[in-house]
């Protein structure tokens, strides 16, 4: 299946669409700028030599490759928000090394990516509700909270989760449904004290807090800026504190409108 | 002194590890490199906590353990081949200031002023702490693991085209 390099550079349109795809599908599981266009232009050199130039920021990737024969080709793509998945960018990034050193066909690095970013089941992942139910109960009390408080944050994250199974974010504003979200999160948390589940409000509702902050987008910013990709690290620096500002405007919207409850 | 630390903390360090776990279930961490985020996270909560114990200031007390954990997460990306964001993330997710995030805005709700600007300062300083702690431990590593990065080969690439051009053109003349 190998391919050489005649039949690549006869379609280099080709080799750069799966340079795109891998890159475009690498940036959408949370990857780094430098990682992306490290990746894409490695496989462009490894299949045709030449120059390549990449330019990526959050939303777009720019590819231009100036083949051996002189020809010059530029391929652009938007890239859209998607839920950082850290199995598949590992699964991409061993991708990405067996394409340099085999150089397998057009086809079947096409194949490959299918199958790694074949879309999800529309079902209820047991992996993730654990993961919700652990995370938020476990910083419930890792704040100062005692056992009641965190089986008031798990019941609440599972509430949590079935929202966003039922309204996904996919291809939304995520500030405006963290926003929404956690306006739902703090009235269920203030309603679980008032019921009798949890004892510290403040406590069941810094659980769920864990669960929306933007922890990812901060650390992913940070790396980008050291490797010198300074417009991303500020785009995704943006994107975290609204998200902060908005988690924090949603659950004190929940607290001014049903406060009254907990004294 | 060993078994009060322990008594002390023990429900925290023990906690950070099962948060830990829950979020790489989240994020999708692969199953079999679940044991070293939450390894990570228990990790930078020790330090953290040992820290807090020797009565460091509040952004040394998150720069340390970020700084570790980075460490950490770096040189286990080379030892297991895993893009070190798969171990950093989970590491730091105790560090982070939710707990502060919320009491900042539960005294803006209170109108309590003075309480609002001592939390978003604390915010803030712990931000900027984990911040400069990964900033610090990773600019060492991306100068090491970066040195072949192809720039400089397209660069030399570049000029020598260009000198064959010119050279074609002199002896043109």
């Amino acid at each position: 299946m190998e391919m050489d390099k005649e039949q690549c550079c006869e379609n280099p349109a080709l080799v750069m669409e799966r340079a795109l795809d891998m890159g475009e599908t690498m940036l959408r599981c949370g990857a780094e700028i430098l990682r992306v266009e490290d990746t894409v232009t490695r496989i462009c050199t490894a299949y045709g030599g030449g120059i390549v130039d990449v330019f990526t920021i959050l939303s777009l990737i720019i590819l231009s490759w100036k083949t051996d024969d002189g020809r010059n080709y530029t391929l652009t793509r938007r890239i859209n928000p998607y839920p950082t998945d850290l199995k598949k960018l590992e699964e991409l990034n061993a991708l990405s090394r067996y394409i340099c050193e085999k150089k397998p066909s057009c086809e079947e690095i096409e194949q490959h990516i299918r199958k790694i970013m074949a879309p999800e089941k529309r079902r209820i992942y047991k992996s993730k509700l654990s993961g919700y139910v652990l995370l938020a109960s476990a910083f419930a009390i890792f704040f100062g909270g005692n056992l009641r408080d965190g089986l008031a944050a798990g019941v609440v994250s599972v509430l949590m989760y079935l929202w966003n199974y039922f309204f996904s974010s996919h291809g939304r504003n995520r500030v405006v449904y963290s926003l929404a979200l956690s306006v739902v999160a703090g009235v269920l948390c203030i309603l679980s004290v008032y019921v009798g589940i949890g004892q510290n409000a403040d406590k069941v509702m810094i659980g769920s807090i864990m669960l929306l902050i933007p922890g990812i987008n901060l650390m992913n910013s940070l790396r980008d800026m050291m490797c010198g990709d300074i417009i991303t690290g500020i785009l995704r620096l943006a994107e975290a504190l609204m998200i902060a500002v908005a988690i924090a405007a949603g659950f004190g919207m929940a607290i001014m409108m049903l406060g009254g409850l907990l004294r | 002194m060993i078994m009060q630390f322990a008594e002390k903390y023990f429900v925290m360090i023990l906690t950070a590890a099962v948060g830990t776990l829950g979020y790489c279930l989240i994020i999708n961490v692969k199953r079999n490199k679940i044991i070293y985020g939450c390894l990570g996270g228990m990790f930078s909560t020790f330090l953290y906590c040992v820290c807090v114990e020797c009565g460091l200031s509040l952004l040394a007390q998150n720069l340390i353990p970020a700084a570790v954990a980075t460490l950490y997460a770096e040189v286990l990306a080379r030892i297991v081949k895993a893009p070190a964001t798969v171990f950093l993330i989970p590491a730091i997710i105790p560090l982070v200031p939710g707990g502060r995030l919320y009491y900042t805005m539960s005294a803006i709700v209170d109108a309590n002023a003075d309480g609002a600007k001592l939390y978003a300062r604390e915010t803030l300083i712990i931000a900027l702490g984990i911040a400069v702690g990964i900033v610090i431990v990773s600019l060492a590593f991306y100068h090491v693991s970066h040195k072949n990065i192809q720039y400089k080969v397209r660069f030399d690439r570049v000029i020598y085209q260009h000198e064959k051009e010119m050279s074609g053109e002199r002896k043109r003349d």
